[in-house]
């Protein structure tokens, strides 16, 4: 087990869109384990497999206080979607920062785990705003992309000078 | 994704936060709190809560206190400094910690707050407060607002509405002063379950101290308010929360058995269940509500009390003056109707009502009032009753809304009820927020109550 170095944004790498996982190996156990140690370490709930430069299909999640509840979602697809609810979201890849962002309020989603096994879940409030949050970062997307121009430029400057102190 | 490690605020910097959110925002202080419980520790909860009620009990006071101390007004921008600066008034003035602890303490606060600027006016304020607190004193008790902590609107129409002396003090005075205090927490107890009696045993063999609520058949005062999770067989139904004045609605309505009765506005469903203990028998309860989400309260109460005769309740959300909607054609055998108010009468238990409510508010309750009334009278059987309340001490939500309604309806009269609590008026009677003393022996007592008013009417 070790732990995985986390991009930051801006990385160009955070931008790739991720592959359908097709091999369920050893190396994608060892991969999820891998990323709910840097997950827990971070402290974050949510991880994708792309913050960790591995552009696969690949969520670990667990927004439990306790850090029992661990889930794998792997080629997660929504099958169904509902309401609406803004919540301020973090990132580990942009840390400290904090906006709110607009989510479905439930969803039903169908993802694969760490076997390969299929499974359904129906899910709301922050479960569900962080599967749609990590979903994103498979595709791409952060979830500044949906802030104004100006913020976002705002936030950029604001890591920039972080990470020179 | 990373969750915000919310950084939980200190009691006095959630008070002021919460404060500023009833005032600024318009929402009940619970509304508010339950808005804010992220933010601060739980085991922070009780003392904030009990800051933010004694804040809003005496707002105009502090409000005088502080408007004197600023020597201009702050920006709207910073009413959160303003109300900042009151809540530690408040807290020097009637909180336990040391005085110097107190200022340190929110001086601090407006660094976190991101507003540095205001250190010093802060500081040299709270200091001001100290070296004057006499003196301010006293010009706050000299202005009828500031020392009845009251709206100049209100405090009017009590002024006007209650202007006799009573036991050489003038009534509107110990009105205004009842409303400054502490409410009891009041139980009823559910006669289905258990007597009085065997209730205060209970309560006593968990410490809990407790008599008899003088006046009710089924009251129990608490000597100090209780979660009522602590209460022996809450869940089971045996007891529910319920001041004394709203303990009386069953009794005057009486439902018997096999009738059918009508709740119009029956959130949160504590006299819906206190109509069916009185008389389990009883037929079909209707209970109406024009919330659903409150609604929601009076199903969990009959799951409470009455899980295995719940058939007999029908819950409706519905405005119940657009009779259209919902009701069946099938007359009623007896109504509450428990309509909507200024809750001019429990503002000791919602202190925020003076913040929420104005003066133009009362005009759209006396419409809605007579709407109610009138639309509800065609579902009364003949010979039915039907009971009037509200928690208003407003004659004209009261005893002058029936006085106009009876003027209009040739087949209603005002039944008269001999009773031992509150005062008669021309149509009903009409209960006070009264502080009372706990001598059981005094014959004057009239028991520690909200402000309530009853009047039953019956339908030639």
């Amino acid at each position: 087990m070790a732990l995985l170095n986390i991009l930051n944004f801006p990385d160009p790498r955070l931008r790739t869109k991720a592959k359908q996982v097709t091999d369920f190996n050893k190396k994608i156990c060892e991969l999820t384990d891998n990323m709910f140690l840097t997950m827990y370490a971070a402290p974050g709930i949510g991880l994708a497999a792309t913050q960790v430069n591995v552009h696969q299909r690949i969520i670990t999640i667990d927004i439990s206080e306790e850090k029992n509840q661990p889930l794998v979602v792997i080629n997660p697809t929504i099958l169904e979607k509902e309401g609406e609810q803004a919540t301020d979201e973090g990132c580990l890849s942009l840390p400290g920062i904090y906006e709110p962002v607009k989510r479905y309020d439930k969803i039903r989603l169908k993802a694969q785990d760490k076997h390969g096994k299929f499974y359904e879940l129906d899910t709301e409030g922050l479960l569900s705003v962080c599967i749609q949050h990590e979903m994103d970062h498979l595709e791409g997307k952060l979830f500044v992309d949906y802030l104004s121009e100006m913020k976002r430029n705002r936030i950029r400057k604001k890591l920039a000078k972080a990470l020179k102190a | 994704m990373q969750k915000q490690n919310t950084k939980k605020l200190s009691t006095i910097a959630a008070t002021a936060s919460i404060i500023n959110s009833v005032i600024k925002n318009k929402k009940s202080l619970p509304d508010c709190i339950a808005e804010h419980q992220q933010k601060i520790n739980p085991e922070d909860t009780p003392k904030i809560q009990a800051y933010c009620y004694n804040i809003l009990r005496r707002y105009e006071f502090y409000q005088f206190i502080v408007n004197a101390l600023l020597d201009k007004p702050l920006k709207n921008k910073d009413q959160d400094i303003y109300h900042l600066i009151l809540s530690s008034v408040m807290l020097l003035n009637e909180g336990n910690l040391p005085a110097h602890a107190a200022i340190n303490e929110t001086v601090k606060v407006t660094h976190k707050g991101k507003k540095a600027w205001a250190k010093n006016l802060v500081n040299a304020l709270l200091r001001r407060y100290q070296r004057d607190q006499s003196d301010l004193h006293h010009a706050a008790n000299d202005c009828l607002v500031s020392r009845y902590c009251c709206p100049q609107w209100l405090l009017k129409k009590i002024q006007l509405a209650y202007p006799e002396k009573k036991k050489g003090t003038l009534q509107w005075q110990t009105i205004l002063k009842a409303n400054l205090l502490h409410p009891p927490m009041t139980l009823r107890v559910n006669q289905l379950i258990n007597s009085r009696e065997d209730y205060l045993a209970l309560l006593s063999e968990k410490n809990i101290a407790a008599q008899p609520c003088p006046l009710t058949k089924h009251g129990i005062l608490l000597q100090q308010a209780v979660n009522v999770e602590k209460l022996p067989l809450f869940t089971k139904g045996a007891a529910s929360v319920q001041d004394s004045a709203a303990q009386y609605c069953a009794e005057l309505l009486n439902p018997q058995a096999s009738e059918n009765i009508l709740d119009a506005c029956a959130a949160p469903g504590g006299k819906t269940l206190h109509l069916f203990e009185s008389c389990p028998e009883l037929g079909q309860l209707t209970a109406i509500d024009i919330s659903a989400k409150r609604l929601e309260k009076v199903q969990q109460n009959i799951m409470r009390i009455a899980p295995s005769q719940k058939d007999k309740f029908t819950l409706i959300t519905a405005n119940a003056s657009d009779t259209k909607s919902w009701w069946n054609g099938k007359q009623f055998d007896r109504i509450l109707l428990d309509a909507p108010c200024s809750a001019t009468g429990v503002i000791r238990r919602h202190p925020d009502i003076k913040r929420l409510r104005k003066a133009s508010d009362i005009n759209a309750l006396l419409i809605t009032q007579q709407q109610l009334l009138s639309q509800l009278w065609p579902t009364l059987k003949q010979g039915g009753l039907l009971l009037y309340a509200t928690c208003s001490i407003l004659p004209e939500e009261n005893a002058l809304q029936i006085k106009a309604f009876l003027s209009s309806h040739n087949d209603a009269q005002s039944v008269n009820f001999d009773v031992s609590w509150g005062q008669p008026c021309e149509y009903g009677q009409q209960l006070l927020p009264t502080q009372s003393s706990n001598d059981q022996t005094d014959k004057t007592n009239k028991g520690n109550s909200d402000g309530f008013y009853y009047c039953l009417l019956q339908k030639k």
